[in-house]
Parts: structure tokens; C-alpha cells; sequence
């Protein structure tokens, strides 16, 4: 060993610095065949350990971000039953059939136009599509037309159901800040909204932006209580009631939206 | 170690030969770096002629892994020897290295 002081001198540099977790390719000049042995053999023993540590942090990244990916699917399959749920809803009413899915994109669009970023637009799209969830907890007499004025039992279901689609979906924790949405959509800025009468300041932008796509597309299909209204009239009322109902840089994103893709809401919006 | 490199349909087809030591790994990492195109994401690499690896080969190829999975690329490995195989296993590289026994069922597989 006394002739081999200078090599097993770097060795034990190097095998220090390894455990300091400082993993470098010195230890590699000791595993040529010109390194005496047993130096040799103890470098390439040290060599191979290292490697395999690496080895394990890569597959453990690789690992990780497997079941990222996996966890983003498992989300994203849930959001689709989910809403394959609200379009079975849409089923018990002909006159909402498609509405979930309008309201979703003109929502995006809106949110888009208001300069959210790319993972905020999609949790605004998915609120427009789960919005009327808790319908799916209403009787089939909120569907039927009662005339010029529902019957209060049916209008308590109707003014219940944010609430109850809230509850369906906080069983979803990642869905939570979706359900603070849903339940808050229907909330006005005049704080005359249902179901607490919230004030402008304590609904969510993403809730005032389904409010909006919520209302356009209420008023622009034909319903048991009124013929579709045109764009033209649809968008009035919304900038008529903003500051009121809707609010202002909502209905004005809305209008960019509309002006931008030729007034076709129902095309080239959804 | 001699490395040699072709294309067959956007893969990179790279044969080696000799050991994959201490001495050789340097040396194929700069050869590769001048070889390699960054719009090429799959790689062969053909072991036949590799009749054993050392802890600083499977490092050089640790390298290689790093990079093509930083381009969502790919890397398969085939003819590998028996001794290369048993430092896989101890290095504990089985658990992420595709192998196939001959060179056409890797680009099979990497063509799929």
C-alpha cells in the first residue's frame, strides 16, 4: 500500500467528496487499468455505487412524473363524468340541452379576453360546465313550465340548487375552488343575488364571467318562458343591467368576444 | 471503444464496439455530442459488440437516458451481452432500460 500513498490519498478525496453527495466523474480516472490495485477495484466498486444512487433518483423523477401524469388523467376523466353527469341533466330539459357546454366556452372566451392565464381559463371552462350540477337535486317540476310565475316551492328549488351542486362537488377536493365558483354564480353585483346576496367584492371574477355566459345563452334559446332573443337584444340587456347584475369588465370583455368573432355566439364561440 | 452512427426513418441507429469503460466513456460522450441532432428523439443503441460495462460506462449512458427523456425522446438498447446485462441489473438500471434482444424488434418497437 506504502507505493500506492499518492493514488489512495485521491481515493479517499474523492470518496469524501462523494459522501458529501458531491457525485462527479473523478472517481472514474482511479477505474482505468493503469490505477493499482486494490485501488482499482475499491474506485470501481465506489463508482458503481454512485452510479446506482443516480440511477435510483432517475427512475424516481421518472416515477414522479409518471403519477403526475396519471393524477392530471385521473382529473381530468373525473371532470368528464362529472360532466357527463350535468349532460344527463340537460336530458330532463330540452330547452337546456347543450347549455353547460355553451356557457363553458363562452366562459373560456371571456377569460381568455380578460387575460387569465392558460390553467385559469380551464377552471373557468370547467365551472361553466358543471355550473347546474345541483339541478341534478331538483324535481322535475323546475323543468316544466308553470307560466308567468313559478310556484314558490319550485322557486326555492331553483334558488337551492348553487347550493346543492356545491355540495356535490366538495366531495372533490380538487375540485374545490370550481365549487366556490358554482355555488356564487348566480350572485349579482347589486347584491340582490342568490343564495346569500353576496356583495360585488365577495363573488369571484370566474363566478361574475359564468353570470354572464350563464345569462347570454338564457336569453338567446327559446325557454318555456320566452322566445330566443337575438344577439343584438341579448347583449343590450347585458350591458344595460352591467354594474346591477353583471358586471362591467365582464359584459365589456363579452362584448370584445362577440365583436371579435362576427356576433355567432352559438358557433363560433361554443 | 468504436461507435458508429446511421438513421433508418428518423432514428438514430449507434453501434458500439469494445468495452465501455473509464477510457471510452469520455470519449463517446464528445463523439455523441457532435452526432447527435436535437430533432431526432429516438435512438437505438446496439450493444452487440459490447462485451462489458463499467460504472463509468453506465454513468455515460445514464447521461444519454437524461438528455433524450429532457426531449420526450427515447432510448432502447439491443444485442446486449450477458456480463452487460448483470451490471444493469446491479446497477439497478433493469427497472428503466428497454432492451430487445435483436436490432429489428428494437426499431420495430421504436417505429410503433
Amino acid at each position: 500500500m506504502h507505493e500506492n500513498s499518492q493514488e489512495l490519498h485521491q481515493l479517499l478525496e474523492i470518496i469524501a467528496r462523494i459522501a458529501a453527495g458531491n457525485y462527479s466523474n473523478d472517481i472514474m480516472a482511479l477505474t482505468t487499468d493503469d490505477t493499482p490495485e486494490p485501488i482499482k477495484t475499491i474506485a470501481e466498486a465506489m463508482g458503481l455505487m454512485m452510479v446506482k444512487v443516480e440511477a435510483r433518483e432517475f427512475h424516481l423523477e421518472q416515477l414522479v412524473s409518471e403519477l403526475q401524469r396519471l393524477n392530471e388523467q385521473i382529473r381530468h376523466n373525473t371532470i368528464q363524468t362529472v360532466a357527463a353527469m350535468a349532460q344527463a341533466l340537460e336530458a330532463r330539459d330540452t330547452y337546456t340541452r347543450g347549455h353547460a357546454e355553451r356557457v363553458a366556452g363562452i366562459a373560456a372566451e371571456i377569460a381568455a379576453e380578460m387575460d387569465f392565464d392558460a390553467e385559469r381559463v380551464e377552471l373557468v371552462r370547467t365551472a361553466g360546465l358543471l355550473h347546474d350540477i345541483g339541478k341534478i337535486g331538483c324535481s322535475d317540476r323546475i323543468f316544466q313550465d308553470h307560466g308567468p310565475k313559478n310556484p314558490p316551492d319550485v322557486v326555492k328549488e331553483i334558488l337551492n340548487h348553487p347550493v346543492i351542486g356545491g355540495d356535490i362537488l366538495s366531495r372533490l377536493d380538487f375540485l374545490n375552488e370550481v365549487t366556490r365558483i358554482i355555488i356564487t354564480h348566480h350572485e349579482r353585483m347589486d347584491g340582490k343575488g342568490y343564495p346569500y346576496r353576496l356583495g360585488a367584492e365577495q363573488i369571484p371574477l370566474e363566478a361574475r364571467i359564468i353570470a354572464v355566459a350563464d345569462g347570454f345563452d338564457a336569453m338567446t334559446t327559446d325557454r318555456p318562458y320566452q322566445r330566443a332573443r337575438s344577439v343584438e337584444v341579448a347583449m343590450g340587456i347585458l350591458k344595460e343591467d352591467a354594474g346591477h347584475h353583471w358586471d362591467c369588465d365582464c359584459v365589456a370583455a363579452f362584448e370584445r368576444v362577440l365583436a371579435r368573432n362576427g356576433q355567432d355566439a352559438g358557433g363560433k364561440i361554443v | 471503444m468504436e461507435q458508429t452512427i446511421s438513421y433508418q426513418d428518423e432514428i438514430g441507429v449507434v453501434a458500439l464496439s469494445g468495452r465501455f469503460d473509464s477510457g471510452a466513456a469520455p470519449l463517446f460522450e464528445a463523439w455523441f455530442a457532435l452526432q447527435d441532432k436535437p430533432e431526432i428523439s429516438r435512438y437505438l443503441l446496439d450493444l452487440a459488440e459490447v462485451p462489458y460495462i463499467t460504472s463509468a460506462g453506465l454513468r455515460s449512458l445514464l447521461r444519454l437516458l437524461k438528455l433524450l427523456e429532457s426531449r420526450n425522446g427515447k432510448l432502447l438498447l439491443c444485442c446486449v451481452a450477458g456480463p452487460v446485462q448483470d451490471l444493469f441489473k446491479i446497477a439497478g438500471f433493469a427497472g428503466f432500460l428497454s432492451i430487445c434482444e435483436t436490432r429489428e424488434a428494437a426499431l420495430d418497437a421504436l417505429a410503433g
